[in-house]
């Protein structure tokens, strides 16, 4: 992921760019929902 | 193009330097242009400058997720610190961040063998001594999260501890190498379903990125938006709500409103509103999410896959069942291709698949 801030990266090109901080980040984590199922077994609410 | 006079030299050293200010500014579109030009169409820099207009073209291209074209200039510093023109005086640091910032965008196109490949190639570079700890560590980082996004979980995390000792004892507890490793731990607590566990290093994250970035800092927002993944798997949708809202509007302010990171916001935000039976707007930010990943991407991405299950489950609560039994339908190749056969989200996603079709043939009940 893009991760790279402005303030971590170089002020010059010649100051020896590094972008650890640039790849270090990346690691998204994002809902994946699942049909939920009641107690009662209806099935029409769901949940995460 | 090859000029090798002093005065195209000086002219393209300036556009670099004008790249690096709208960097800094947050113009990344700007910044990709002016790079571009430096090293593609203007009088070509001597190789240790090339190789480092190239790699910070390749950091603004990460940044706006562009993975391909990223991919593309990363295999041109390659094909430069391989040639024989002139040494690179850091050429091991430089291969070993080359090799592991390619293996990073090989992932982030769910091209896993070939990440696992190139980092090993990565960890190898790393092994030269004159590589500093700090790169061998972000191979480590790099290679955990591969392992992370194939379910091999507890690999991940013997890496990431490791990275995280690494880093501890390095730069300190509150830098920002650790802050994004907590990030990390956050993120694979999550995939594991260890929603509690995830919370503390998630909070971690935000409280140490915060001692040195701005609120509105896209490293801050990251992290706020790995808590409020987490906070949705804890069933605290309210509390995720504004967090993910939040981190919309500072994305789509940084970046604008087609960019990868907007995307996870709306399916966060998609989550938070199917937990309020508000399923309607959870369709809404779905088809957002969809439209900016198929177009970042491509169509075949598991992140697509994701995102086509989340659509089933949210047209199932509106009792479309026919609709979420073909969209849990195109979401399993998807997923099939990319993960492990017992991948949490793939097992999920069948069984979401089942359910609805179970519910389809099933005739439908009175009100």
């Amino acid at each position: 992921m893009p991760a790279t801030t402005a303030a971590a990266l170089p002020a010059t090109a010649a100051s020896n760019p590094t972008w650890i901080t640039g790849v270090i980040l990346g690691n998204h984590s994002e809902p994946v929902l699942v049909t939920r199922r009641a107690p009662d077994g209806d099935r029409s609410a769901w949940g995460r | 193009m090859s000029d090798g006079s002093a005065a195209g030299w000086a002219f393209t050293r300036t556009v670099v330097a004008r790249a690096e200010r709208a960097l800094a500014d947050g113009d990344l579109r700007r910044a990709e242009r002016l790079l571009s030009a430096a090293t593609a169409r203007l009088p070509r820099l001597p190789l240790p400058e090339q190789v480092q207009a190239l790699q910070l073209q390749a950091i603004v291209l990460m940044e706006l997720a562009e993975h391909v074209a990223a991919e593309g200039v990363l295999r041109q510093v390659l094909d430069l610190l391989e040639s024989e023109e002139a040494p690179v005086d850091d050429g091991a640091e430089r291969l070993t961040e080359t090799l592991t910032a390619l293996g990073t965008v090989l992932r982030l196109q769910a091209r896993y063998q070939w990440a696992d490949r190139v980092l090993r190639d990565a960890a190898a570079a790393a092994a030269d001594p004159a590589v500093s700890p700090q790169a061998r560590l972000a191979v480590l980082n790099a290679s955990a999260i591969v392992c992370k996004d194939t379910g091999s979980f507890e690999r991940a995390e013997q890496l990431y501890r490791e990275v995280l000792d690494g880093f501890t004892e390095l730069d300190g507890p509150s830098c920002d190498a650790v802050a994004s490793t907590c990030h990390n731990l956050a993120g694979l607590s999550h995939a594991r379903g260890r929603y509690a566990e995830a919370e503390p290093w998630a909070r971690r994250a935000v409280e140490i990125r915060l001692r040195g970035h701005p609120a509105d800092d896209p490293s801050v927002l990251a992290d706020q938006v790995v808590l409020a993944a987490v906070l949705v798997g804890l069933g605290r949708e309210d509390e995720a709500e504004p967090l993910y809202a939040a981190a919309l509007s500072g994305y789509e302010r940084l970046y604008g409103p087609a960019h990868y990171e907007v995307a996870v916001c709306h399916n966060g935000l998609a989550a938070c509103r199917v937990a309020a039976d508000d399923a309607e707007a959870a369709l809404r930010h779905l088809r957002e999410a969809l439209q900016i990943k198929r177009a970042v991407l491509g169509g075949s991405h598991p992140e697509v896959g994701v995102l086509l299950n989340n659509m089933g489950v949210a047209l199932r609560s509106l009792r479309r069942d026919a609709e979420a039994a073909a969209a849990h339908g195109d979401a399993i190749p998807l997923l099939e291709a990319a993960l492990p056969p017992d991948h949490p989200t793939l097992l999920s996603c069948r069984e979401n698949l089942a359910d609805a079709r179970s519910l389809e043939e099933r005739p439908s009940e009175p009100p």
